[in-house]
C-alpha cells in the first residue's frame, strides 16, 4: 500500500498527542484522588443524589440537636415541678402532725406561696431558643397567666412535630394545658388552686378563720393532690425520656446511614491510587517508546543516499 | 538515423517534464491540498518505415492529478460529520454546566431552600430562621434566572456565530464560482484545467463541508454546482446565490446545523423545561403558603411571582382578538407549546412541534375559559377565521422568576388557627416542596432538576461519542485520500533517479546518432 510521506510522519504525531491526552487524564485523576467516571452524566446524578442526602442528614442532625435542647429543658422543668409537689407534700405532712403553732403554719404558709410562684416560673420557663416550653403554638407568650390570684393556662394543646430522619418526626415537648392538670380520685384538678388552697388553708387555721377539722381535711386533700402530681410529673418525665430515647436511636440510625452514604459516594468517586500509578506508568511507557520510533522513522529518506 | 535523432530528443523533452513533474511533486510535499501530479508516458504515433511500422519516439500523454472522486466526496461527509459532532458536544456541555452541579448552582440553591424549610420545622418562630428562609428562596429564584440568562446569552451567541459562518460561506461561495468561470476559461484555452485552480477550489469545497452538508455536482465543463445545508442552492455555473442563517435548521449537518441544533430544540426545549420547574416550585408553595397563617394570623401571601404563559399573535392576524393564558393546573401541564388557531369560527389547539390536536372544553371567555393540558385561555376581542397565537406555557417563565416575600413576620408557618410557635404549614410546605405532582409521586422538585440535568448530559455525552467516532472516521478516510493525493517522497526520489537514468540513455541515443552520422561523413569523405 501507497502512503503518502505527509500521512507517514502526521500519524505517529496524531498518535502521540492522543497518548499524551489519555495520559493527562490520568494524571488528572491522580493529582485530584477523583475518578475520571464520575463526571459521566449517570454517576454525577448519583453522586449529586447521595451528597444531597449528605447536606439532608445534616439537616436532620440540627433538628435532632434542636429538639433534643427543647426535651431535656422539658425535662428538667418536669423534674423541677416534681420536685415542688415533693416539698409541698412534705410541708403537708409537716403541717399535719398537729403539734404546730399558728406562726409555724404561718411560716409553712409563706414557704408554700413561694413554692407556687417557684412552680409558675418552672410552667412559663423559655427553651434555649427563647419559646415557652408549655405554650404550644403560642410560644411567644407566656403560657400561664396569673389574673386576680387565679392561674389560668392560655397556651394551647399544638405540638410541634419536627422531623429527626426521613419520615421519622418526634414532637419537641409535652402537651402545655396538661402540665397543670393532675388527675386525682378520678377528678382533674389544677396544680396552682390546689397548691393555692393548701396555702389559705394554713393562713386561715393559724388566725383561726378555719376550724382544725376542715384544716385536717385540707390536709389530706393536698396529701391526696401532691402524691398524684409527683406521679403525675414522673409520668410525664417518662414521656419525654422516652423520646429522648428514640432521639439518640435516631442518631446512631443517621450515623449509619451517614457512614452508608459517604460509603457509596467514595466507591463512585474515589480513585484507586496503586491501580492509577501502574496504569500511568504504562502509558508512560507506551508515549516513550512512540517518540522513540517517531525519531528514527521521520529520519528514514531515500534522499539521504543521493 | 534522423529518426533516431528525433526519438532521443523526444526523449529528452519528455523526461525533462516528467522531472519538472516530479519536482513539483517533491517541492509540494506539504502544501495543504496538494494533489500529486503524474507525467504518463506514451509512445509517439507510429510511422509506416521500410514496410514495417515503427514508434516515433516518446512524450507525456498528458499530467494526470492522482484523485479519487469517491474518496473526496466521502471525506468531505466525513468533515461534515465530524464538525457537527465536535461542535454540539462542546456546546450542549456549556448548557449542562450552566446548570451547576452539587452544591453548586441551581442543585444546591434548591437543596438550601429545602434545608431552611427543615431549620422552619424546628424553630418555626425564631426570626433568624425566616429570614434564613426568606434569603434561600431569593436565591433559588435569582439562580433559576441566572441560569436562564446564561442560557440566553448562548443563544445569542449561537445566532451571532452563524450570522458570522454563513458570511464565510457566502465568501468561499463567490470564491468557488470564480474559481468555476477561471477553470473552463484555462480548460478551452490550454485543452486541460489548470491543476492549481482545481487544488485551490476542492480545499474551499472541504471548508465548506465543514459548515453543513455539501452536495458538489460537477458539468460537463468541469464547472461545480453546490448545494448546501437542506439542498440549498450556494453556487450554479459562475454564479453564486448569498444564502441567510436562517437558511439553515438543526437537520442541515456541519457546525451551522450543530448551533442550529443546539438553539432548537435542545436549548428552547430546556428553557421549557426550567419554567416548568419554576411554575411548579411556584405553583406548590404558594399554594401551601396560602393555607397557613403567620405570626399576625394572617394568611400566607405568594412566595413567588406567579407564572403567566407567553402568547404570541401571528403576523398576519386580521381579527382584533388577544389572547391570555394561565396556567391553571401544573399538575397537568406538559412541556409542549402549542398553536391557537381560528378554523370554521371556533377555536383549534394543537401541539407546534407535531401538530397533534388537543382538545378543549370551555368558551374561552372569562369565567369559562378554553381549558386543555393545565392551560386556561381567555380570548376578547373578535377573531377572523386564519387567525393564529402561538402559546409558549412555560418558555419564558424563568428569565423573570422572583421571590416576591422579603417580611420575615409575613412567614406562614404555623396551620390556620394556631399561634407563631406552630409548625404546621411549615411541614405542609416541606411536603409540597418534596413532591413535584401527583401523578409523579416520590419525585421531588430537586429530582426533577436532575433530571433535566441527567437528560441533558446524556444527550451530550452521544455527542461526545458521535465525536470521537466520526473524527476517527473522518481521520481514517482523510488518510485514504492523502495516501492517493499526497505524495511519498521516496517515491518521488526513486521516480527522479529513473527519470534521471532514461534522460541520460535517451542523451545517449542522441551522441549515437551523431556518431552515426559522423561515421557516414567521413566514409563519404
Amino acid at each position: 500500500m501507497r502512503i503518502s510521506t505527509r500521512t507517514f510522519l502526521e500519524q505517529p504525531v496524531t498518535d502521540m498527542t492522543r497518548l499524551q491526552a489519555t495520559l493527562g487524564v490520568t494524571q488528572q485523576e491522580i493529582a485530584s484522588g477523583v475518578r475520571q467516571s464520575a463526571s459521566e452524566p449517570a454517576t454525577a446524578s448519583r453522586l449529586g443524589a447521595l451528597d444531597r442526602s449528605v447536606a439532608r442528614l445534616a439537616q436532620y442532625e440540627r433538628n435532632a440537636a434542636f429538639v433534643g435542647d427543647r426535651l431535656r429543658s422539658t425535662e428538667t422543668a418536669i423534674a423541677d415541678a416534681g420536685d415542688v409537689l415533693q416539698r409541698i407534700h412534705e410541708l403537708a405532712v409537716q403541717a399535719g402532725s398537729g403539734t404546730l403553732d399558728g406562726a409555724s403554719r404561718k411560716l409553712i404558709a409563706a414557704e408554700v406561696r413561694s413554692l407556687r410562684d417557684h412552680l409558675l416560673g418552672v410552667a412559663n420557663r423559655i427553651d434555649p431558643n427563647g419559646g415557652y416550653l408549655f405554650g404550644g403554638s403560642r410560644s411567644e407568650q407566656a403560657p400561664f397567666v396569673e389574673h386576680w390570684g387565679i392561674v389560668q393556662y392560655q397556651g394551647d394543646e399544638a405540638l410541634r412535630a419536627v422531623e429527626v430522619l426521613p419520615g421519622r418526626a418526634i414532637a419537641d415537648g409535652v402537651d402545655g394545658g396538661a402540665f397543670a392538670e393532675i388527675q386525682a380520685e378520678g377528678e382533674t384538678r389544677d396544680v396552682f388552686a390546689a397548691i393555692d388552697g393548701f396555702a389559705s388553708a394554713l393562713e386561715s387555721v393559724a388566725d383561726g378563720s378555719l376550724s382544725e377539722q376542715d384544716f385536717s381535711a385540707s390536709i389530706a386533700d393536698t396529701l391526696t393532690i401532691s402524691n398524684a402530681g409527683i406521679d403525675h410529673y414522673v409520668l410525664l418525665r417518662a414521656r419525654i425520656g422516652g423520646r429522648l430515647a428514640t432521639l439518640d436511636s435516631c442518631l446512631s440510625t443517621r450515623a449509619n446511614i451517614h457512614a452508608d452514604l459517604l460509603a457509596q459516594a467514595s466507591q463512585l468517586r474515589d480513585l484507586d491510587m496503586a491501580e492509577a500509578i501502574s496504569r500511568l506508568q504504562a502509558q508512560l511507557t507506551g508515549l516513550q517508546a512512540a517518540q522513540l520510533s517517531y525519531t528514527k522513522l521521520a529520519r528514514l529518506s531515500l534522499f539521504d543516499y543521493f | 538515423m534522423s529518426g533516431m535523432l528525433s526519438t532521443g530528443l523526444n526523449g529528452l523533452r519528455a523526461f525533462q517534464l516528467a522531472i519538472d513533474v516530479t519536482s513539483q511533486n517533491v517541492v509540494n510535499a506539504n502544501t495543504d491540498g496538494y494533489v500529486r501530479q503524474r507525467a504518463e508516458l506514451a509512445t509517439r504515433p507510429a510511422v509506416p518505415s521500410a514496410g514495417a511500422w515503427l514508434a516515433s519516439g516518446v512524450q507525456v500523454a498528458r499530467i494526470a492529478r492522482e484523485v479519487d472522486v469517491y474518496r473526496v466526496a466521502q471525506s468531505r461527509d466525513a468533515a461534515t460529520q465530524a464538525q457537527n459532532a465536535a461542535t454540539r458536544m462542546q456546546e450542549i456541555g456549556r448548557v449542562v454546566a450552566a446548570l451547576g452541579r452539587g452544591q453548586d448552582g441551581l442543585p444546591g440553591a434548591l437543596q438550601r431552600v429545602r434545608d431552611a424549610l427543615e431549620a422552619l420545622t424546628a424553630a418555626p418562630a425564631t426570626r433568624s430562621v425566616r429570614v434564613e428562609l426568606l434569603a434561600k428562596l431569593d436565591d433559588a429564584a435569582t439562580e433559576i434566572r441566572a441560569v436562564d440568562a446564561r442560557w440566553r446569552d448562548f443563544d445569542r451567541e449561537w445566532g451571532q456565530r452563524m450570522t458570522t459562518l454563513v458570511g464565510e460561506l457566502n465568501a468561499d461561495a463567490r470564491a468557488i464560482a470564480d474559481l468555476n468561470r477561471q477553470i473552463a476559461i484555462g480548460a478551452a484555452a490550454a485543452g486541460t484545467p489548470s491543476p492549481t485552480l482545481l487544488d485551490q477550489r476542492d480545499q474551499l469545497l472541504d471548508r465548506l463541508a465543514g459548515y453543513a452538508d455539501l452536495r458538489v455536482v460537477e458539468d460537463a465543463e468541469g464547472k461545480v454546482n453546490v448545494f448546501a445545508g437542506r439542498g440549498r442552492a450556494l453556487v450554479v455555473g459562475d454564479v453564486a446565490t448569498a444564502v441567510k442563517a436562517e437558511d439553515f435548521a438543526a437537520d442541515s449537518g456541519g457546525t451551522l446545523g450543530a448551533l442550529a441544533s443546539s438553539r432548537a430544540p435542545l436549548l428552547s426545549g430546556a428553557r421549557d423545561e426550567l419554567g416548568a420547574l419554576a411554575a411548579a416550585l411556584a405553583e406548590r408553595l404558594n399554594t401551601t403558603h396560602a393555607e397557613g397563617v403567620d405570626g399576625a394570623g394572617r394568611s400566607g401571601t405568594p412566595l413567588f411571582s406567579t407564572p403567566v404563559a407567553t402568547v404570541t399573535p401571528r403576523s398576519g392576524n386580521t381579527g382584533s382578538a388577544t389572547v391570555v393564558a394561565t396556567l391553571d393546573d401544573t399538575d397537568a401541564l406538559t412541556i409542549k407549546n402549542y398553536r391557537l388557531q381560528r378554523v370554521a369560527d371556533a377555536w383549534v389547539l394543537s401541539r407546534l412541534d407535531d401538530g397533534t390536536p388537543v382538545p378543549m372544553s370551555g368558551s374561552g371567555s372569562v369565567i369559562d375559559p378554553l381549558r386543555a393540558e393545565g392551560l386556561a385561555i381567555e380570548v376578547s376581542g373578535v377573531a377572523a377565521n386564519g387567525d393564529g397565537f402561538e402559546i409558549y406555557p412555560t418558555r419564558e417563565l424563568a428569565c423573570d422568576f422572583t421571590a416576591t416575600v422579603t417580611d420575615p413576620t409575613r412567614v406562614a408557618a404555623a396551620a390556620s388557627g394556631l399561634g407563631p410557635g406552630d409548625n404546621g404549614n411549615a411541614r405542609r410546605l416541606l411536603l409540597a416542596f418534596d413532591s413535584v405532582a401527583p401523578s409523579d409521586a416520590g419525585t421531588t422538585l430537586i429530582d426533577r432538576l436532575d433530571r433535566l440535568q441527567l437528560r441533558l448530559s446524556r444527550t451530550q455525552q452521544i455527542a461526545a461519542r458521535d465525536a470521537e467516532v466520526t473524527q476517527v472516521a473522518r481521520a481514517d478516510i482523510d488518510r485514504q485520500r492523502s495516501n492517493v493525493s499526497g505524495v511519498n517522497l521516496d517515491e518521488e526520489a526513486a521516480r527522479l533517479l529513473q527519470l534521471q537514468q532514461a534522460y541520460q540513455a535517451a542523451a545517449q541515443v542522441v551522441r549515437m546518432s551523431d556518431e552515426l552520422f559522423r561515421t557516414l561523413l567521413d566514409a563519404t569523405h
